[in-house]
């Protein structure tokens, strides 16, 4: 089996197809964290409210395509007033309180989906135009997944164009290096922030409602993504859309081949990848912040 | 045009400035001259509003500036060059200096690319390099013409000699007279005696976190129980 390039290069896509997820959740959490030093722990919970909420728009309106619009448009409304209500009060906080506040928070939200959606693990089908199969060297894959990772990409490349072709995205950068200096120079850092913040959410939300169709939606989806999240951050380097596109492909790719290749390993791989890129490159693979 | 009146202000419980008067008129140079630590730097953040001013108060063009927010100065007229110049290095040569695009004070006859490119030619060759790529020298001149760029009434430069060979701080000495002489009002924090006095009209020395001595930056030549005492020249 392992040697049937057919099986492989599933396997290969799959790896890709989790990747883009991880990406989706990691760059928004990557920027915010560049930017303000303000590390989001509930960002895993947006993911799962982006889930839930596709979930309950696609069952009212029959339609995935308007949960697929709507949901991640919720969840950064949703991220909007959280900055509004909360995080903004703790911004010049130390990280402590950060940590806490939406540590906390990961438990209120888990509350309010289980009050709100049930214990029990809800499914939303794929979209009827990307729920076939298609054909790959001898093997059938499902065309949604490919969508996913088409998805991963078009983000990637408008991200790419935002940040490095546009004046907002040359403040943003220049906002990561030295936001002092920024500020003097009349960018509204704050605003910037509040910006990349709500479109982390957004991310987020896109997130859970695209994956809503693979895994299932339960309470707790969120914290089975958040390490490996937290680890893509880590290992591609704080505020940088490279490291983060890198970071998800190694940990995505990782864990995918780990699993079929040495599964008794596959739980400690990331940790293991995670520890020596701490001990060879503590700021991870392309940090932003230039030091 | 800027007048500084009874400031103090630290970092926290440590207080660095106890009571700083200084003023810089219409097309004005003043230097402020100081030892290491003793709170020139400090005086530039309470102006850029990067610190708060615990007491005393500053007033740039009449207008206090208290409650105005770091990113609201260059409307005004201010530009501020800091000690570390202050590039970004993830930026383009370019983009640092396009940065100022939509943040510059609009005024008719201001400072483009163009004129920025024949002030400091040096840049036009290295526009597309990063920031993180230019020498010393090349940084400062980067970091003065993105200032200039913003347009303002009053640039603030802290220590832009700072460890640049004999002949570039010759050409930036050169640049800031011509600056000078096209009237625009500059206040120059410096540890290098020479290029400060024969730059500034006036002159401000910092000792103790209080003014020591002020007048003419002419007259701080003749004062050599001043130098000796507050700035160990
Ligand atoms: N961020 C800070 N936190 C605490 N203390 C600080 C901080 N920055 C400066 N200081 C202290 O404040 C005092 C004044 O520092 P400041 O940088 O204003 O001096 P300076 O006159 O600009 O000196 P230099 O010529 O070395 O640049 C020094 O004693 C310094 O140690
Ligand atoms: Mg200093």
């Amino acid at each position: 089996m392992l040697t049937d390039p057919g099986y492989l290069f599933v396997q290969f896509l799959n790896g890709l197809q989790f990747s883009m997820l991880l990406f989706l959740l990691s760059v928004g959490l990557s920027v915010t964290f560049g930017l303000m030093n303000f590390v989001n722990l509930a960002h895993g919970a947006l993911y799962a409210c982006g889930a839930f909420i596709g979930y309950s728009i696609a069952v009212w309106t029959g339609s995935f395509w308007a949960a697929f619009l709507l949901a991640p448009l919720a969840v950064c409304v949703i991220g909007a007033v959280l900055y509004g209500v909360l995080i903004r009060q703790v911004r010049s906080a130390g990280p402590l309180t950060q940590v806490l506040l939406t540590f906390g928070l990961i438990f209120i939200f888990l509350d309010a989906f289980r009050v709100i959606w049930g214990d029990l693990a809800l499914g939303v089908s794929a979209p009827t135009l990307l729920a076939t199969n298609i054909h790959i060297f001898g093997q059938t894959y499902p065309l949604y997944r490919l969508f996913l990772i088409a998805l991963g990409l078009a983000v990637y490349l408008i991200l790419w164009l935002a940040l490095e072709r546009t004046n907002i995205g040359a403040m943003v950068r220049a906002s990561v290096d030295n936001a002092e200096m920024a500020s003097c120079l009349g960018v509204n850092v704050e605003r910037l922030f509040f910006a990349v913040f709500c479109t982390g959410c957004l991310l987020a939300g896109l997130a859970g409602v695209a994956a809503a169709p693979i895994f299932s939606v339960y309470p707790g989806m969120d914290l089975e993504i958040l390490i490996p999240t937290l680890i893509v951050v880590v290992i591609g380097g704080l505020g940088s859309l490279k490291g983060a596109i890198v970071g998800s492909l190694l940990i995505g790719m990782l864990q995918t081949f780990g699993q079929v290749l040495i599964p008794q390993l596959a739980g400690s791989l990331s940790y293991i990848l995670l520890g020596a890129t701490l001990i060879l490159r503590p700021e991870g693979l392309f940090p932003a912040r230039a030091h | 045009m800027l007048e500084i009146s009874g400031l103090h202000t630290g970092y926290g419980e440590k207080r660095v400035l106890h009571g700083v008067d200084l003023t810089v008129g219409e097309g004005e140079v003043v230097t402020l001259l100081g030892r290491n630590g003793a709170g020139k730097t400090t005086t530039l953040k309470a102006v850029m509003s990067l610190l708060p001013a615990m007491e005393g108060e500053i007033r740039f063009d009449g207008r206090p500036l208290k409650k105005v927010k770091t990113y609201d100065l260059s409307a005004l007229g201010l530009s501020f060059v800091p000690e570390n110049r202050g590039i970004f290095p993830s930026l383009s040569v370019r983009e640092n200096l396009e940065l100022t695009r939509s943040t510059r004070r609009e005024v008719a006859d201001g400072w483009t690319m163009e004129r920025v490119f024949e002030f400091f030619p040096r840049l036009r060759e290295r526009l597309d390099n990063g920031g993180s790529q230019l020498s010393g020298g090349e940084q400062q001149m980067l970091a003065i013409a993105r200032g200039l760029l913003l347009n303002p009434k009053l640039l603030i430069l802290d220590e832009p000699t700072e460890g640049l060979a004999p002949i570039v701080v010759k050409q930036i000495h050169e640049r800031l007279m011509e600056l000078k002489k096209a009237g625009l009002s500059i206040l120059l924090v410096e540890q290098n005696f020479g290029f400060a006095t024969t730059l500034a009209d006036r002159a401000f020395v910092l000792g103790r976190g209080e003014i020591q001595w002020s007048g003419p930056s002419g007259d701080l030549r003749g004062e050599s129980e001043i130098q000796h005492r507050w700035l160990g020249v």
